[in-house]
């Protein structure tokens, strides 16, 4: 079950601007949508490596 | 404001035939208290379960999950083939009128998924509590006696912050360790390189400053200039070639050491068959329930089902997926009932698949890596005929096997991706094998020396630097990588300094209202200060787990259990659930509680009834009981609830619910019946007893100290100890006489008590056990407070008689001079 005051508070950090936007997204989906914390983790690996990629990409 | 005017149950735990419970008074709307006497496996558990079943949202007994017996338990077992529904119900009471009836049952074929009567009413109800409105005895012992983490987690149920307790475990446990595996990996990429370079340089260390040294010393043999960094190194590797003698033993020699070297290099993932494992086992688990996975392609079909029946206007209809027959409203409940459930399982596909994918990538990479053995294997073969890499053929075929079934793993039952450890070995051993035949053959072709070292000298340059613009990318990856975590940790960090405020702000809440429950439970003036603290101590469970921190002769202590006694930590326990309650419960009103005076001791009892009184006085409590002692003081505490009894149970007839009427009426019905003489002087005389012990204790009246527990005082002596004490304190009232005149038929009442001569029938006349009682009541009320519902007792620092409220008094009476 999603917790109100989760959810508030993240939306709070993402307004913030300190905290990293893609990372506050996908705990707002994991909060919201009850999935467990290997999915999540997979979901942060997977942002990881794509940004990675991407960083690569750029310097090439 | 919601209270229970109705629980029935039918076709439930040990209830067969429909029982109700009526929890209004004819003539009242607003539903009474309620307490139950049953003796112990008379049926009244199945009510609190049945209470429980429909209040949880998970459709679950917590207690019988601790006695492994799951959702099969729950129907009575005849119901079934008797064709009787199985179901409870709860009519509510709230001002609004919101919730009315609501059922819950279920079908006997499909009973882990029960049917709401109303499933927007039942969210509602669902979440009118913070903390369960219903405790059992046991629970308040596995309460105080839990560990902090496992504390912890009850509180969050208690205090309604499960859901921030499970998002920060979420966090903790799997998100945290992942990331740590994650981290490793990373490392391990670093690690074999490193060791790679180790090997060809035969040095300690990776560091670039070594290797250049290492690589300077084969230029330096080659004639070279020596470089100052390892890019000029590689750049030095065509100059060097140049020196390499043209000959077809120096170009066989040539190719063999860049074999040879490409083989002691060679080093292949053995963690792949654990990380391989680890996944089938998860598999297999999500496969148990092959019809979960048969489902998953029905996806779309339910959605569009769903779709068609918001345009639908006919009361019944057909689910479009089962066939079977809904009126709407529950045809949509069964829609998403079945939609959660794919929800739920397509999760666990969704993770099985991504892992999946990351295994996948490292089959792959095994993959090209033995592909490129195989291509050694091949161009050793074009010189060595006799090498045979029949384990390395075998190896790359189950890559490529496994790599296929991991395409399609979830929903492919016969998908394999099983590695055998043997054929990792095997494939070392036939590469150390081929390594020596790779050798021994380039000692038999003679080559000079020279030639040997200068392709010796070239292969390793060229090996050393792959692997030092791998080991470079994989740093950079690394570094990448952490920068990244670093940031979710950051993140992390912040969200779990929220949620742990939120909570200590929760438990800061509660202290002041613990410690005067508390108060009221024991009068312990030497335990003071009790607050619920979380413990953010370092340890595996900091910031996880919650402990129970009080002031025990001015000395803190945390956990209270090094201290406390059995007796007072159940207070302590009871403390927390009734401050919960009151705290977070604004909106439900009502209270079940299930034998939870056992969990006290006998002469504190009275003090829980003491807290419900003065604290719980709006709330509606429901209270089952086996205790017939304590039964009979909330019938005389507690005149205004309905006091009921559960006559007798049997399996197929279930509890003989009745009224119940007060001890003196009882008697007087008894007397009514010639048979029942003997019955109605049993009955008033355990009454009397029972109140003589009540009063002696009230009043200070001292009894002789028994040793034995079998050996309680007799009548005689508690009439003497009352009579001796009035007459200490009270000098010359007219109620030491009355004592004194009700004492004489203490001769005719000990026949049906404890120390009654159980040989002897009894020849006391019906107009005697009459008179008695006539007398007994007619003293009793003279102890009695009709107002506050309490006997008299002596008030120590007043020194006077009276009841709690004041209004019974007992005034000494100066004697009469004759």
């Amino acid at each position: 079950m999603s917790s109100n005051l989760i959810a508030k508070h993240l939306e709070a950090l993402k307004n913030q601007n300190i905290f990293d936007e893609g990372f506050i997204d996908i705990l707002i989906e994991s909060d919201q949508s009850g999935e467990d914390g290997e999915t999540t983790a997979n979901k942060i690996i997977k942002l990881i490596s794509e940004r990675y990629d991407k960083s690569k990409k750029n310097k090439t | 404001m919601i209270k229970v005017k109705k629980i029935k149950l039918s076709g439930f735990r040990g209830i067969l035939n429909p029982q109700e419970l009526d929890l209004v008074i004819k003539g009242n709307s607003e539903p009474r208290s309620f307490v139950l006497f049953g003796l112990n496996s008379s049926g009244k558990t199945s009510f609190v379960d049945g209470i429980e079943w429909f209040l949880s949202e998970a459709n679950k007994i917590e207690w019988l999950r601790r006695d492994e017996a799951e959702e099969k338990a729950y129907p009575h077992q005849a119901a079934k083939d008797r064709g009787i529904d199985s179901l409870v119900e709860m009519e509510f009471y709230d001002l609004e009128n919101k919730f009315g009836k609501l059922i819950k049952s279920y079908d006997h074929s499909k009973i882990t998924k029960p049917i709401l009567s109303n499933a927007t009413k039942f969210k509602g109800i669902y979440s009118a509590f913070v903390i369960r409105p219903y405790f059992r005895y046991l629970e308040v012992v596995d309460f105080v006696c839990s560990k902090g983490k496992d504390k912890y987690e009850k509180l969050a149920q208690w205090m309604g912050f499960e859901s921030e307790f499970q998002f920060q475990e979420k966090i903790a446990r799997s998100i945290h360790q992942k990331l740590k595996d994650y981290e490793k990996v990373v490392d391990d990429r670093i690690v074999t390189f490193e060791q790679q370079i180790k090997q060809l340089t035969g040095g300690l260390t990776a560091i670039d400053a070594e290797i250049l040294a290492f690589c300077n010393g084969i230029i330096r043999r080659n004639k070279i200039e020596e470089c100052v960094n390892l890019n000029y190194i590689w750049g030095k590797i065509p100059e060097i070639s140049k020196n390499k003698k043209v000959s077809s033993v120096g170009m066989t020699i040539e190719k063999l050491t860049k074999i040879e070297t490409s083989l002691a290099t060679f080093v292949l993932k053995t963690s792949l068959h654990d990380e391989l494992d680890k996944l089938d086992k998860k598999i297999e688990v999500f496969r148990k329930d092959k019809k979960l996975i048969e489902q998953i392609d029905v996806i779309g079909l339910h959605t569009k089902a769903l779709d068609i029946l918001t345009k639908q206007k006919e009361n019944n209809t057909k689910c479009p997926v089962c066939g079977k027959e809904w009126e709407r409203e529950k045809l949509m409940e069964h829609i998403k009932c079945e939609l959660d459930l794919l929800r739920k399982t397509k999760e666990e596909k969704d993770t099985i698949e991504l892992e999946a994918v990351s295994l996948k990538r490292s089959i792959t990479a095994e993959a090209d890596l033995i592909k490129r053995l195989l291509d050694y294997y091949k161009d050793s073969k074009e010189i060595i005929e006799s090498i045979d890499n029949v384990s390395a053929k075998d190896y790359f075929s189950d890559l490529d096997s496994i790599g296929s079934a991991l395409s399609q793993v979830s929903t492919d039952v016969t998908a394999k991706i099983k590695l055998e450890k043997e054929k990792i070995n095997s494939v070392i051993k036939e590469k150390d094998a081929i390594a020596e035949i790779i050798k021994t053959y380039k000692t038999k072709i003679q080559p000079s020396a020279e030639e040997l070292k200068l392709a010796e000298d070239i292969e390793k340059l060229t090996q050393i630097k792959t692997s030092c613009k791998s080991l470079e990318e994989a740093r950079v990856e690394q570094n990448f990588v952490f920068e990244e975590i670093k940031k979710f940790y950051a993140l992390k960090d912040e969200v779990v300094k929220i949620i742990q405020n939120n909570i200590k702000s929760r438990f800061d809440e509660t202290s002041n209202r613990i410690g005067k429950y508390f108060g009221i439970l024991r009068n312990d003036k030497d335990i003071k200060d009790i607050k619920i603290v979380l413990n953010e101590e370092k340890g595996k469970a900091a910031g996880r787990s919650a402990e129970i921190e009080l002031s025990y002769y001015e000395i803190s202590v945390r956990p209270a259990y090094k201290v406390l006694s059995e007796s007072l930590l159940n207070s302590l326990g009871l403390a927390v659930y009734f401050t919960c309650i009151k705290q977070f419960n604004k909106e439900c009103n009502f209270i079940v509680l299930d034998d939870i005076m056992n969990s006290l001791d006998i002469d504190k009892r009275d003090t829980l009834l003491d807290l419900i009184e003065q604290e719980f006085s709006d709330y509606q409590i429901i209270l089952f009981t086996h205790d017939y002692y304590w039964f009979q003081k909330i019938m005389r505490r507690f005149p205004g609830w309905i006091h009921k009894k559960i006559k007798s149970w049997d399996y197929i007839g279930g509890a003989r619910i009745d009224y119940v009427v007060s001890t003196k009426e009882e008697i007087e019905e008894y007397l009514s019946d010639s048979t029942k003489i003997e019955e109605a002087g049993r009955k008033l005389g355990l009454h009397v007893e029972s109140v003589l012990n009540e009063l002696c204790e009230n009043i200070w009246a001292t009894v002789r100290y028994r040793y034995a527990k079998n050996d309680p005082p007799t009548m005689e002596e508690l009439f003497e100890a009352l009579h001796r004490r009035l007459k200490e304190k009270l000098n010359a009232h007219s109620i030491i006489n009355k004592v004194l005149e009700t004492k004489k038929y203490e001769p005719i009442l000990r026949n049906f008590v404890s120390h009654s001569r159980s040989n002897q029938s009894t020849s006391v006349s019906p107009q005697e056990v009459k008179r008695a009682a006539d007398e007994w009541f007619s003293l009793e009320s003279e102890f009695w407070c009709d107002q506050c519902n309490h006997f008299v007792e002596h008030h120590r620092s007043k020194d006077s008689i009276e009841c709690q409220c004041g209004l019974k008094k007992l005034a000494k009476v100066a004697s009469v001079a004759i």
